[in-house]
């Protein structure tokens, strides 16, 4: 009996979601410097989503933050199913922060692209909230980073290099020590940089002490100043035969660094889209989880390898991206 | 002189019955063997197909962390067709969305079609699909945030191992047959050398009486006759030809020699059978696995080298590759039968190696070795060698060694019954039955013949003896007159009554080790009650259901006759069984085991009946002692072959089998039994004011209360629910070893039993031994709480085992000796009272346990338990000491 019942259950429910499928949906993009990999990734999670029917409205900051309000305007007025905001600024602007409240009323918001959510006061834990957000993050946890290193090699001593006038830089930096205080994973050098002096001298300086005390890695966090003179540091340590681990793609993609481990834009824009597709199928989006991503890109420059004679093991170059792409596209 | 010829009928019937059982137990020990090859097979296919799918897995997860959606993917389709060439038996292989719809595909559409729908239904990932031709395997793609993009589909075409399959079956027979041949043929030997005295016996007896009726001279004399069944042949003789008897003894059990010969025999070739027949087919396997192995070992090389081009490719150096044995070593985490991988350089070096090499000999002598070149650019860098378990198939069948050892126990124990049964039916009745014939002869009533069921030697035997009576009958009354009226003595025994029940408790008890398990998988939640306390009701109810139709059932038994009650009773438990495993409902399991209560209550009651109808006061204890030993061999043999089979052949199979064996029993009984037709024993009739009776003494009162009820409670309460339960949810144990587990409790029963009795009757310390009975379970339970392991189970359960052999008989012997001064109880009433009402630790054992465990787990449960075991136990020996002191005290003022 219950074997006969269950297909004509099973047409009533197909009747039913074919009903809902006629239903479409409006998703608010408001983003910083236009359409990136992100939105592209964005976008397509959506798209691809059969029980969908999405229309997205794209709306511009074009990197000026005076037009923010006038989106908040437009999207109360509009009342879209969704809002999409991409990196700290729109965020933050469009959603508020944690302490002033929701900006939207009922209105869902799913940001992509905002390194440390947290520090950016849009939330101040990333399960369980209580805001009528959700997002994702493209910030590699410097514990996976850190993991990343081990699996390089027989590494114990980091050196770190960094900005001391970059307030980002000092903050990576030091929760990179709290970590691993904790942990003891690696011994820990920190080589703070004034950038008012010439940066040779000092380098070298830094990199001799470095060697002499033990450090066998490298070690260049997302610091823009550092990153621009990467070249430098990329010297010195080929000729000690270092390897440079690198937070960010830049470096690595330039050569200045053996290897890095990153988030790509379009996948995070694939997460941000599945968040706001559970969203829109009808989970409140207090109850959805703010996260990075569970597998990041490991990438690595042949050339730098070769330059240092330092290989890393088969299991990281099979997952890895290949730099330069001539060698990969072999 | 009269030769008369013999067909040696006897030993074909144990000839017979050596071939059952081994039969029995070659059969089923090359099952255990054949289903652990297969899984054997089967695991080194799945690791083959796994490698491929990682493969492509990894390289299609790979393009979809850069970014790539699935269907952009257009490097897959050369994936898929590296995957569908790297075996001939892959049909076809595909990737599909979340939607199922296929992305891309190589192969063989049209053979996937029927395993692809049934994937689609519930698409899983990592399961294997089985249809009849085909095995669906399939994988889940996930992308950077653990979603699921799509599947990897594979098909693979089972039809070469079905053919595969029935040669190795076909040579598996082919051995087990040979060796079951000449083992039949060694045992009928044997047997033969073992019984010619009795067979030579037999031939003098029947010459004699022939050479009696033909009026010739018989050389057996009182001088010659060595058997007391040849001396009674003497006296009928004197009989015959006039003479005067001298006085003649009471009769006497007549015995055979080299039964116990007759089945060591048996066991020994039992043994050598399995054991040669199991090293035959490991042979067998070994070879059968070989090409298996090699693909295997050529599938991972393949990948090794293929991953080496990738990094060679990329501009790593040879020499500087780093880190492949940590890739090795996690294929070897996943496949044990992989002892060594490595990469073996020209002058013999080996690098990035994985596993150990533990001695000098070359590698081709310490492993199934397997190499293959690394060819790059046309130079020869390296050989792949990769070094698998030359003893894998031994190792596993190791695995199934207890399970061997459980058949061979078990193969023992029905040889047991089997030759004890026609031993007794063929011979040791019938030669019985011979002297009672000629002892009333003697004394002058010539009315009784022999009943020959059979034309062997015995049966001739009773022929002429029977055409001998008829001379006498008419001599006395004159030849010809009718009025002469025979009766025919029928043959039965106490012996008779094993087999069936054997068979009946052999079945029922085929689901003891996994009974709560099962009831598990058709749990429904019923509202107020626990899910421990809801699985526990279909054994609590049986146990209800059982000991309420006991009485009833027991009055039906005496009315019409025990041979029809037993095949009633057995045909009721088949068709319950059989239910058991047909329901997928908790409800209709619930009524299906009540009804199976039912049937077994009257082949349990019919049984005990057969025993009374056969003993008198004299041996009762001697039969009581024969029915429980049949019961829990029964008992322990069906637990451990229920478990066996259960993780083999699945609950419902088992289910069926069993019904199966009490149909069995239901057939032995209508062939062998005789319907005498009423019991002629008197029944016992219980009436209520028995009972207030009873109730008043507080001896009764006591020792049900303390001692009787709580052994129950562990028997069904610990042993029958919570052994299953905690062996397989809290140990992660198979059933077989919750069955082997289980053999014990029966073991210890029927080895320690007899023993006990001895020794409680030699020192007369019937209250100590019941009280130490009592501790001892407690202690057990307190065993497994500190060693919560499967040694902890074992041991609790052998402990429990020996408190109830040690403690439970006393119980009754004391129970009557201190009722006996109540003229208004017989000792017949006061043991059917208080076996009745035990059985209301039957019922409430399950419940309780289940509710103990419900509420503290497991372990303190077994603590609470034996807290209550020991408090019993200091219960009845604070009141049997007191009351003792009470007693002599009264008996001195008295004086």
């Amino acid at each position: 009996m219950t074997r006969a019942v269950k297909p004509i259950i099973g047409l009533l429910l197909l009747l039913v979601s074919t009903v809902g499928f006629a239903d479409p949906k409006t998703v608010f993009m408001v983003l910083w410097r236009g359409e990136t990999d992100a939105e592209r990734g964005f976008m397509d999670y959506l798209q691809s989503q059969n029980d969908l029917d999405i229309e997205f409205v794209i709306t511009n900051a074009n990197k000026d933050k005076a037009t923010i309000p006038g989106f908040v305007e437009q999207i109360r007025q509009q009342q879209p199913d969704l809002v999409y905001t991409f990196g700290t600024t729109v965020s933050l602007s469009v959603a508020g922060s944690q302490a002033a409240g929701d900006n939207l009323g009922d209105i869902p918001l799913v940001f992509n692209i905002v390194s440390d959510p947290i520090g950016a006061g849009l939330v101040t834990r990333f399960e369980q909230h209580d805001r009528n957000l959700t997002g994702a993050s493209h910030l590699v946890p410097l514990a996976t980073q850190l993991n990343a290193i081990a699996d390089l090699g027989e590494f114990s001593h980091i050196a770190v290099f960094f900005n001391q006038e970059e307030k980002n830089s000092q903050l990576q930096v030091s929760k990179l020590q709290s970590i691993l205080d904790e942990s003891k994973q690696f011994k820990l050098t920190r080589f703070a940089i004034d950038s008012d002096r010439p940066l040779l001298p000092q380098l070298t300086s830094y990199v001799d002490q470095a060697v002499k005390t033990g450090v066998d890695i490298f070690y260049l966090p997302s610091d823009s100043y550092m990153i621009s003179n990467g070249e430098l540091l990329a010297d010195l340590a080929g000729k000690l035969g270092l390897a440079i681990f690198s937070a960010t793609e830049g470096p690595v993609k330039s050569g200045n660094a053996l290897v890095g481990l990153v988030s790509k834009y379009y996948l995070v824009g694939n997460f941000a889209g599945f968040k706001a597709a559970q969203i829109l199928r009808g989970t409140p989006a207090k109850d959805i989880p703010i996260e990075t991503l569970k597998r990041f890109n490991f990438m690595v420059n042949m050339d730098v390898a070769k330059a240092i004679d330092f290989y890393p093991p088969a299991t990281v170059l099979r997952n890895s991206a290949i730099y330069p792409q001539a060698v990969a596209a072999q | 002189m009269t030769q008369v010829k013999f067909q040696n009928r006897l030993i074909n019937k144990l000839g017979l019955a050596l071939a059952v059982v081994l039969v029995f137990s070659v059969a089923l020990s090359s099952f255990l063997n054949y289903s652990t090859f297969q899984k054997n097979y089967r695991q080194l296919l799945q690791d083959r197909v796994q490698i491929v799918l990682d493969d492509t897995r990894f390289a299609v997860e790979y393009g979809l962390g850069l970014g790539l959606k699935l269907d952009e993917q257009t490097q897959i389709g050369a994936l898929l067709t590296k995957a569908l060439e790297s075996d001939e038996n892959i049909d076809a292989v595909m990737v599909v969305n979340n939607q199922s719809e296929v992305l891309f595909e190589r192969g063989n559409m049209e053979s996937a079609r029927e395993g692809l729908l049934r994937w689609q239904q519930s698409p899983t990932s990592g399961e294997v699909v089985e249809l009849d031709h085909q095995l669906v395997f399939s994988m889940a793609l996930t992308n950077s945030f653990d979603q699921a993009a799509g599947y990897l589909v594979l098909f693979y075409d089972q039809s070469e191992y079905s053919v595969f399959q029935r040669g190795v079956t076909e040579k598996l027979i082919q051995y087990a047959g040979m060796v079951v041949g000449v083992a039949i043929l060694c045992g009928l030997l044997i047997i033969y050398l073992i019984l010619r005295p009795t067979l030579h016996s037999l031939s003098r007896m029947l010459t004699s009486l022939s050479q009696l009726q033909e009026g010739e001279k018989s050389r057996l004399t009182r001088k010659t006759a060595t058997t007391r069944t040849e001396q009674q042949v003497v006296a009928l003789q004197k009989l015959y030809q006039g003479e005067s008897i001298p006085e003649q003894e009471k009769e006497e059990d007549v015995k055979v020699k080299g039964n116990l010969l007759i089945l060591a025999t048996t066991i020994t070739l039992i043994v050598v059978a399995t054991v040669v027949s199991a090293w035959l087919q490991l042979g067998v396997f070994k070879q059968e696995l070989r090409p298996q192995e090699q693909k295997k070992a050529l599938e991972i090389s393949n990948q090794i080298a293929e991953n080496i081009d990738y990094l060679l490719d990329i501009g790593v150096p040879f020499d500087r590759i780093r880190g492949l044995e940590q890739e090795f070593r996690a294929l070897q985490s996943t496949q044990t039968d992989l002892q060594l991988i490595a990469l073996q350089m020209s002058d013999g070096q080996l690098r990035h190696q994985s596993g150990d090499i533990l001695s000098s000999k070359p590698l081709e002598q310490q492993f199934n070795l397997y190499r293959q070149p690394i060819l790059y650019e046309g130079e020869m860098l390296a050989d792949v060698v990769i070094g698998i378990d030359p003893q894998a198939m031994e190792e596993s069948l190791k695995e199934i060694s207890f399970d061997i050892l459980a058949v061979i126990a078990v193969a023992g124990l029905l040889a047991g019954e089997l030759i004890l049964f026609i031993v007794s039916y063929t011979i040791t009745t019938p030669m019985i039955s011979l002297q009672r014939i000629i002892q009333k002869a003697i004394r002058g009533d010539f009315s009784q013949v022999m009943d020959i069921s059979f034309k062997d030697e015995v049966g001739m035997l009773g022929s002429k003896l029977n055409q001998l009576m008829g001379n006498l009958r008419n001599r006395v009354t004159g030849a010809g007159n009718p009025s002469g009226k025979t009766r025919v003595l029928k043959s039965s025994s106490l012996n008779f009554v094993r087999p069936p029940l054997f068979l009946l408790v052999f079945s029922e008890s085929m689901s003891l080790s996994f009974f709560p398990i099962y009831v598990e998988s058709m749990y429904e939640p019923i509202a107020g009650l626990s899910k421990s306390l809801v699985i526990s009701l279909p054994i609590s109810a049986f146990m209800a259901i059982w000991a309420l139709s006991l009485p009833m059932a027991g009055q039906w038994s005496d009315n019409v006759g025990r041979r029809k009650a037993f095949i009633i009773g057995a045909l009721l438990t088949a068709v319950g069984l059989a239910a058991s495993g047909f329901v997928d409902n908790f409800y209709h399991l619930l009524v299906v085991r009540c009804f199976t209560a039912v049937g077994y209550a009257i082949v349990f009651i019919t049984a005990q009946g057969l025993v009374t109808d056969n003993t008198d006061s004299s041996n009762r204890t001697k039969g009581m002692a024969t029915f429980l030993s049949g019961f829990f061999s029964g008992l322990l043999c069906g637990a451990a072959i229920g478990g066996i089979l259960a993780d083999r052949i699945g609950f419902d199979a088992t289910f069926y089998l069993s019904a199966a064996m009490s149909l069995a029993s239901a057939l032995f009984v209508a062939q062998f039994f005789t319907n005498k037709g009423r019991s002629d024993a008197p029944p016992t009739k219980l009436a209520w004011q028995d009972f207030a009776v009873l109730m008043k003494n507080r001896y009764f009162l006591v020792i049900t209360l303390f001692s009787a009820i709580p052994a129950k409670i562990t028997l069904t309460g610990f042993l029958y629910y919570a052994v299953p339960l905690y062996m397989q949810l809290n140990l992660f144990e198979s059933q077989s070893s919750t069955g082997r587990i289980l053999m014990a409790y029966g073991l210890a029963i029927i080895l320690v039993t007899p023993l006990s009795a001895r020794i409680v009757d030699h020192y007369d310390q019937k209250k100590l031994f019941i009280c130490l009975g009592g501790m001892m379970a407690g202690v057990a339970l307190v065993a497994l709480y500190l060693v919560p392991s499967i040694h902890g189970v074992l041991l609790a359960i052998l402990l429990i085992g020996i408190g109830h052999a040690i403690g439970v008989a006393p119980q009754l012997s004391l129970l009557t000796e201190l009722t006996q001064d109540d003229v208004r109880l017989s000792t017949g009433k006061v043991v059917g009272i208080y076996r009745m009402t035990e059985r209301v630790g039957n019922m409430a054992g399950p419940i309780l346990a289940a509710a103990l465990i419900a509420a503290l787990g497991f372990n303190v449960a077994f603590l609470w338990f034996a807290g209550f075991l020991f408090i019993n136990a200091v219960i009845m020996l604070v009141f049997l000491t007191v009351s003792t002191l009470v007693r002599r005290k009264a008996v001195e003022v008295m004086r």
